[in-house]
């Protein structure tokens, strides 16, 4: 059994298509036994960054060491004990889940009972089912279950939720935190700020391909201050805005969602100056959300921008 | 590990419906197809030809010459059906009956031919020479099956190697071609195109079958997949290319079997030179499908480029009919075709016809492609998925 205090140490990675910068030299360290994730928006270099460490991708500079061996790429010996779970997988065509499974299972020295992997994702059901016929949310757990099938130390996986209504998210979820019982180490990638949230022992927020903050959420979430957010659709008008800051309010706009979003310590004071102003400017205020600051908060207070625009 | 995964990826591609049409139904089709409209059976080939023969008296080399044809008009083999008139009284009818094309031909023994014989015979001995005896051969001008007949009848006097059969003489009509009853005695069409059928099936297999399989391997990102596993990109190929091998086995039995029991092929499937063709045709068109696979982006761009190289390839490759003959503007697609050399090697090689090139360019030629299609797709797969 390998036993380091960080299984993973990454250095000043680095690499480059062309003239666009994928990876921005991040610096980072994976504590055995976590969940450690990496946030950000599409093209933050999660993926980018994931696949260099899982020996997908070369860089161009920077250091790896992983399982306390320095290493340029990794090779067999490391790949028998890594477990990984793509952004986009398909699957061998006509196969059944088992058969998948089975097939998996061989490529390694070692590894779970095919049957036992069935269980722990809950497939078993499934097991004589073509891989084409299952739903989303089964072919994700299924892509789980390869991703452990060697049994391994240490887990890759890729934006393992994109797509999965939420119940199905829930149930990977709850997936995530029974490896992390087994003492699984397990990598994430995320642009999901409440996945992150929930999982993670510690949150790398990426963006173009640096890491502009990293810490426990909690700690994240503490660092902007504030202990609410007030969250109001109202239309855009500059003067209103100027007015705001002007009162030293703590405030984003987003003109594309017309969403404003206010931190603050003392939600009824700022709630009665938001009505108050917005009647002087005779606009209206509609979808009101009062909530606690999340991950979201940290990413629109370090960037200025949403982790997920298109949402 | 190889061998149990080659089984998968055998299963994987055995439950698809439209791969067991396209690449096992299809060419059974179009062989039986091909074969309904050439040679409607294996008896198609044999020759029956209705044959007078004038006999008017009885003799000792007159019996010799009944029997011969008399033996070649009865059994399973026959080649006669013949007729024996012991007068000449009817001679008018029977020409009637060669111009309506009732009969393909006369044989008409003249009346004192034995003593004639004999006598020239005996008065060769002194150094004496007389006009010898004629037997006569009616055919019809212009009737092929005419012509054949006497063609036949021709070669029997010759292989009598009586000096009789030496002195005969031909009437105006008679026409000699040696080839076309050469090659209707032992041409046919299903040995011909067993081997094309299968070279075809092999063909699709690897063009179609593999290199759109392949290239959709990648774009479902299955070898990044692979990638990441502790598998060897050399153990997933070998297990794929073992898993398609066992299809075009499946392909090879089903096909012989047709031809063998259903079309009674003379070809030995068992026979080492077409065995060896076999497994060259295999591995010459997985290593295409591998190519384009590899330098297609898509599966559909695979589909594409094999649908565009199958077209000219297979019927400018000598697999329905023989291609030499075809005009310079398309020749160059034949030259460069490798089913051309596949064709004609296991043609020439079982006898079926006579090789038109070299038999080592017919080896040379695909291993020269075999090498390149083998040599680019591996660099290629190595720098853009498993690098």
């Amino acid at each position: 059994m390998i036993n380091h205090k960080f299984i993973v140490e990454v250095e000043n990675l680095r690499k480059t298509y062309g003239n666009l910068v994928a990876v921005d030299g991040p610096c980072f360290k994976i504590k055995q036994g976590s969940i450690f994730t990496l946030l950000g928006p599409n093209g933050a270099g999660k993926t980018t960054t994931l696949e260099i460490i899982e020996g997908l991708r070369t860089p161009d500079s920077g250091k790896i060491t992983i399982f306390g061996r320095t290493v340029d790429r990794i090779g067999k010996e490391e790949k028998e004990i890594i477990g990984v779970s793509l952004q986009e997988t398909s699957f061998i065509p006509n196969l059944t889940v088992k058969e998948t499974l089975s097939m998996f299972r061989s490529f390694y020295n070692r590894g779970k009972e095919v049957d036992d992997v069935l269980g722990f994702v809950s497939l078993k059901e499934k097991a004589n089912t073509y891989v084409e016929k299952l739903s989303g949310g089964q072919k994700q757990r299924l892509a789980l279950g390869l991703a452990l099938i060697n049994d391994p130390i240490l887990m890759f996986l890729d934006e393992p939720t994109t797509g999965l209504d939420p119940q199905a998210r829930r149930n990977v979820w709850e997936l995530l935190l029974n490896l992390k019982k087994q003492g699984k180490t397990i990598v994430l990638t995320t642009h999901y700020m409440e996945e992150a949230e929930f999982l993670s022992d510690w949150v790398c927020i990426m963006d173009n391909g640096k890491i502009i903050r990293e810490g426990t959420p909690e700690d994240l979430i503490k660092s902007i201050g504030g202990e609410s957010i007030i969250e109001v659709e109202i239309e855009e008008n500059q003067e209103f805005l100027n007015e705001l800051q002007e009162m030293n309010l703590s405030l984003s706009y987003n003109p594309k969602k017309s969403k404003l979003v206010v931190k603050t310590d003392d939600v009824f004071s700022t709630i009665d100056t938001l009505l108050k102003s917005a009647q002087k400017y005779d606009l209206k205020i509609t979808n009101e959300i009062i909530r606690q600051p999340n991950l979201e908060d940290v990413f629109l207070a370090l960037t200025g921008k949403q982790l997920r625009e298109e949402a | 590990m190889i061998l149990k995964n080659s089984f998968y990826l055998f299963k994987s591609v055995i439950r698809q419906k439209d791969y067991l049409f396209w690449f096992l139904a299809f060419p059974i089709v179009l062989l039986v197809i091909l074969v309904t409209i050439f040679s409607s059976t294996t008896d198609v080939e044999r020759i029956n030809l209705s044959l007078y023969l004038i006999k008017p008296e009885q003799g000792e080399f007159s019996n010799i010459i009944y029997d011969v044809f008399n033996n070649l008009s009865s059994g399973e083999n026959k080649i006669f059906d013949l007729k024996v008139f012991n007068s000449i009284s009817s001679k008018d009818n029977m020409l009637s009956d060669l111009k309506s094309e009732k009969v393909n031909g006369i044989v008409e023994i003249p009346k004192g031919f034995d003593a004639a014989l004999l006598s020239n015979f005996a008065f060769k001995s002194f150094g004496l020479s007389f006009e010898p005896p004629t037997i006569k051969l009616y055919s019809l001008k212009h009737s092929t099956t005419s012509q054949t007949a006497s063609l036949i009848v021709k070669n029997i006097f010759e292989r009598f190697d009586l000096e009789f059969a030496k002195r005969m003489k031909d009437i105006k009509e008679y026409e000699v071609e040696t080839e076309i009853v050469g090659t209707k005695e032992t041409f046919s069409y299903v040995d011909f195109l067993y081997p094309g059928i299968l070279i075809l099936a092999i063909f699709f297999t690897g063009l179609l079958g593999i290199g759109s399989e392949l290239a959709w391997y990648k774009e479902g990102k299955i070898y990044k997949r692979l990638h990441v596993t502790s598998l060897s990109p050399i153990s997933f190929f070998s297990s794929f290319f073992l898993s398609r091998a066992y299809f075009i086995i499946i392909q090879i039995v089903v096909v012989s079997a047709i031809c063998k029991f259903v079309y009674k092929s003379t070809i030995n499937p068992f026979n080492p030179a077409f065995l060896f063709y076999m497994f060259l045709s295999t591995v010459t068109f997985c290593a295409m499908g591998f190519f384009i696979s590899a330098v297609s982006k898509s599966a559909n761009s695979a589909g594409i480029v094999g649908q565009i190289l199958q077209f000219p390839m297979q019927f400018l490759g000598g697999i329905y009919f023989p291609v030499q003959g075809v005009p310079w503007f398309i020749k160059w697609i034949v030259l460069i075709n490798p089913i051309t050399y596949l064709c004609d090697g296991v043609r020439g090689s079982l006898g079926i016809m006579s090789s038109t090139y070299p038999k080592f360019l017919s080896v040379l030629v695909p291993l020269i492609y075999i090498v390149i299609f083998l040599y680019i797709a591996l660099k290629k797969y190595m720098v853009s998925e498993f690098s």
